[in-house]
């Protein structure tokens, strides 16, 4: 289906993303699966500005908060539901004022929660999925929600972002909703997940130019390094200092693991046999 | 007077906030010595001080400076102010 089409008469939806309200305006084949995505996420921060969001009939999406514009693009033809969630996504995180984040992945083994860091195309998503269908609870797949000062990680809970090459890498999927679909991508909401904040056990930062190979130690030092270099509160000057300090603070009381995830199952599998 | 730069020790090494230009700066051995070193030596004297190389010396100081972590008045190498965290 393309955005850009017209179908469908404009319609005003409101959608809460846990504690924050985004304000959907434009064509429902497009708001629908963008509400039915954003509906699956868990913001605990209360008071947060609102998003608005209007798509045009000719696919023009444009974001305002307070009144200030925020981000306009084009959506592509194709695949046009995840940049306009990566951007909602991205609103959000830029606009908390308590908790920290960082684009990675999450989830829990034996009540601690495991974080995964990496590039993209790191095997974020994939090792995600082969840990839960070995019985691992869903955090995220790339937001983690961190609050610093009582070492815990959030449930941010935005839908597996499962593409085709993803899908392969997992093998059989862990059981999951349907949320959402775009052309060979589908939105994938766990049946097992977190419902509360969980003590953060370990950030794992992975390293897809490196065979997978037993988890190894790592420097909180380095790890640090490698978190500011992420999507993270670290993007923002006014919460650069939070950000450090707070990050510290948490490294501290955190173990610190480097993986190789060229085969991002393989990876999986060796990581949680170490635990 | 500046507002110090936050830093922190981990695992041994010295990680500095570098908020002038949002980025995070891990020290490298000889970067941490030489950075320790600035308290009013010249580079020649931080060179002789550590028996190392004075262009290794010359270098770290670059990177240093680049950082916001040092600073040369005359000849005289200072730290920057810094808070730790």
């Amino acid at each position: 289906m393309s955005p850009g089409s017209s179908i469908e008469t404009a319609a005003l939806n409101v959608v809460y993303a846990g504690a924050w309200r985004v304000h959907l305006h434009g064509p429902a084949q497009v708001t629908r699966p963008l509400k039915a995505i954003l509906s699956s996420i868990a913001i605990p921060e209360e008071n947060l500005p609102a998003l608005e969001v209007f798509i045009s009939n000719r696919g023009i999406a444009h974001g305002m908060v307070d009144g200030t514009d925020v981000w306009t693009f084009a959506l592509p033809k194709r695949r046009w539901l995840s940049p306009l969630v990566g951007y909602a996504v991205g609103t959000a995180v830029s606009l908390l004022r308590e908790l920290h984040f960082l684009h990675a992945g999450a989830v829990v083994l034996n009540g601690r929660a495991y974080v995964l860091v990496g590039p993209p195309g790191a095997g974020k998503t994939s090792m995600v999925g082969v840990l839960l269908r070995r019985g691992a609870a869903y955090l995220s797949d790339e937001v983690a929600l961190f609050d610093a000062k009582a070492g815990t990680v959030y449930p941010f809970a935005l839908p597996m972002t499962v593409k085709p090459w993803t899908a392969r890498a997992i093998g059989p999927l862990p059981p999951a909703h349907l949320v959402a679909a775009d052309a060979d991508i589908r939105y994938l909401q766990p049946v097992r997940r977190a419902e509360a904040p969980v003590p953060l056990d370990s950030l794992v930062l992975l390293d897809p130019a490196q065979r997978a190979s037993a988890p190894a130690e790592l420097s909180r030092a380095e790890m640090l390094l490698a978190l500011s270099e992420q999507p993270s509160s670290f993007r923002y000057r006014e919460r650069l200092e939070a950000a450090f300090s707070d990050f510290v603070g948490l490294l501290r009381r955190t173990r610190c693991l480097r993986v190789g995830s060229a085969d991002p199952a393989k990876a999986a599998n060796m990581l949680e046999q170490s635990l | 007077m500046n507002e110090p730069m936050l830093a922190a020790t981990l695992d041994g090494r010295v990680i500095v906030l570098d908020t002038k230009n949002a980025r995070v700066v891990l020290m490298d051995a000889l970067s941490e010595r030489v950075w320790r070193s600035c308290r009013g030596l010249t580079e020649k004297e931080i060179a002789t001080h550590l028996g190392e190389a004075p262009l290794s010396v010359q270098s770290s100081l670059q990177d240093l400076v680049a950082a916001g972590l040092v600073t040369r008045e005359q000849d005289s190498w200072t730290q920057a102010n810094v808070a730790w965290v």
